[in-house]
């Protein structure tokens, strides 16, 4: 067994391209790598170089390249073949951390990968940390954000989840060096019990413009009807951001679920966020808590929303925004 | 067709929660309510089996106050319910857990489908489900939110980004629900009321055959310490004669700082 050293990024592809996610999680890895004074690696399923000079820039120190993934990355997530993939590169690496994306993909692979290293998986993380000592600790928030754990483990290597807009990108340096290692893979799905048949993905869909909106107009159960959504949306468009919704709001079915921001929904980081009619209930402010700027209309001065806006205006929505639309449209 | 669901009771995910002296969190006046992916895990299966002629038995480790829990199950449907009754249950690391459902499960088995949530709604970290699949030594998928089950092969769309992946796969199998389609059926009060008289199989660690000192060596991790998120309000309200005027200053002050 090779002394464990250094910390191992599983990228995550979306369409062929590197994801925020992706980025995020290079800048997480970086930033272990140099406190531990060890090396940072990226392991991505793709043939195309300029995804590994990519990965390079935004901070690895290398990357290797599973080999023989066209196929596989054409399908979409197989596990056992994904397993497999992690599987070659810690034997030929052992590093100290694994990081993973905590996506679909992520949260489903970095269980098996604890499993099979016989170690720990920190699910749904924000925060990694260091102790004096150079030990590594997680934050974790749990019961939907109410608490927050710091959790550590004499487990190696750690396994971590790390949830989206977490960590900023690092600004790509294009003169940055690094290795670019190919890996074979001896990649077999004829065994694996779990086939995949069909991945389905809708075009230009709500949750991803949410993602990567500038701007979101959100409303709460105090928009009260379906109606007062169809006037939100158009401040959305009117400010040239989307719309987007609380859990309460979709569970009176005033909107559709694609719309609902949070923990459970799209987590989000817009320049500028306005809620309105929303308590900013903690679970809902777990995925919108790093927007720039937060604006809050509501009639409760008490509601939590307003802990967390820079502006906020107590009165009625119904009263506020139609002369804000008159404002806007002038 | 058998199938099983892993179930943990949870306090209440809206409740206020806090912390005492010594960092331990403090739910004891909260309702204690089935965990939100779990009852979702039992809706799946309770619909699976009245379309396959099947039985479902809910499996949980909990105290004794879970009782009420667990009739709750009973009144939503299912046919056996198996209670692992222990007063520390509450401090149990995942890795515990998974060990004594699977013991459980064992015995009570064999299954062709486990159906869990896709995390506890308390401490969330998703892991007692895919432990259950390796102990078992049968496969597991995880954020499932449709089952099909055809001639003993399932059909599952499983949740990805920006919408979702079609999966075949044979039995047994364990999957891990989300809570986009199973929504939890309520009970009529016919069902409540029956649902009162019936037995909770009550087991114990050492029913299991589980000796008890051997667990302590399963924590692989430990909490450094635990907080409350606070947040520092500093929000500027907006004043104004009229509310036109406030939304007015509102657009001005917005676009003075180039947000829109």
């Amino acid at each position: 067994m090779l002394q464990a050293q250094g910390a191992l990024v599983f990228v995550e592809m979306e369409k062929g391209k590197l994801p925020s996610i992706s980025k995020e999680l290079l800048s997480a890895g970086r930033q272990v790598a140099d406190w531990l004074g060890e090396p940072l690696v990226a392991m991505v399923l793709s043939e195309k170089e300029e995804i590994a000079k990519e990965c390079i820039a935004l901070g690895a120190d290398s990357v290797a390249v599973i080999k023989g993934t066209a196929e596989i990355l054409n399908e979409g997530y197989l596990p056992d073949e994904y397993l497999l993939a992690v599987k070659t590169v810690c034997e030929s690496l052992s590093p100290r951390i694994l990081l993973l994306p905590h996506s679909s993909i992520g949260s489903d692979l970095a269980p098996r990968a604890a499993i099979m290293l016989n170690t720990h998986w920190f699910s749904g993380c924000t925060t990694i940390r260091i102790t004096e000592d150079k030990t590594i600790t997680v934050v974790r928030p749990i019961l939907g954000g109410k608490i927050v754990n710091n959790e550590s483990t004499n487990c190696q290597p750690l396994v971590i989840t790390v949830r989206e807009k977490c960590y900023e990108p690092l600004e790509p340096d294009w003169n940055r060096k690094g290795d670019i290692q190919p890996l074979n893979v001896q990649f077999d799905s004829s065994g694996s019990p779990i086939k995949l048949l069909e991945t389905i993905r809708e075009e230009a869909g709500v949750k991803e413009g949410l993602k990567n909106a500038n701007k979101i107009v959100t409303g709460g159960r105090g928009v009260g009807s379906e109606a007062g959504f169809k006037v939100l949306k158009e401040l959305a468009e009117i400010i040239g951001g989307k719309a987007g919704s609380s859990k309460g709001a979709v569970d009176r079915n005033w909107i559709s679920a694609d719309y609902q921001v949070g923990m459970t929904g799209t987590i989000v980081a817009p320049r500028l966020y306005l809620a309105i009619g929303l308590s900013g209930a903690i679970q809902h402010m777990a995925g919108c808590g790093k927007s720039k700027t937060i604006v809050a209309i509501n009639t409760d001065p008490e509601a939590p929303i307003f802990k967390y806006a820079k502006y906020g205006i107590v009165a009625d929505w119904e009263k506020v925004v139609p002369p804000m639309l008159e404002c806007l449209k002038k | 067709m058998r199938i099983a669901v892993l179930l943990k009771e949870v306090p209440d995910p809206d409740g206020e929660y806090f912390l005492d002296n010594n960092g331990k969190i403090d739910s004891q006046k909260l309702i204690r309510l089935p965990g939100i992916f779990d009852e979702n895990a039992l809706e799946a299966a309770l619909q699976i089996a009245e379309e396959n002629q099947g039985e479902v038995t809910v499996f949980s480790f909990g105290s004794k106050d879970s009782v009420i829990t667990m009739r709750h199950c009973y009144a939503m449907g299912a046919n056996e319910v198996v209670l692992i009754e222990d007063d520390l249950s509450k401090d149990y690391s995942p890795y515990v857990v998974a060990l004594i459902l699977s013991e459980s499960l064992k015995q009570k088995g064999p299954f062709d489908l486990i159906l869990a949530g896709r995390e506890s709604s308390d401490f969330g970290n998703g892991l007692v489900g895919p432990l259950v699949a390796k102990h078992l030594d049968i496969p597991f998928l995880t954020l499932i939110r449709h089952i099909e089950l055809t001639e003993n092969k399932l059909k599952i769309s499983r949740l990805a980004n920006g919408g979702y992946d079609i999966f075949q796969c044979g039995l047994p199998m364990l999957l891990t629900i989300t809570s986009e389609e199973y929504i939890p059926r309520y009970p009529s009060v016919l069902k409540v009321l029956k649902a009162k008289k019936r037995e909770i199989k009550q087991m114990s660690i050492e029913d299991l055959g589980i000796n008890r000192t051997n667990l302590d060596s399963l924590y692989k991790t430990s909490i450094l310490d635990r907080s409350v998120p606070v947040v520092e309000g500093k929000c500027q309200f907006i004043e104004g004669d009229t509310v036109a005027e406030m939304a007015r200053d509102l657009i001005e002050k917005l676009s003075g700082e180039g947000l829109i």
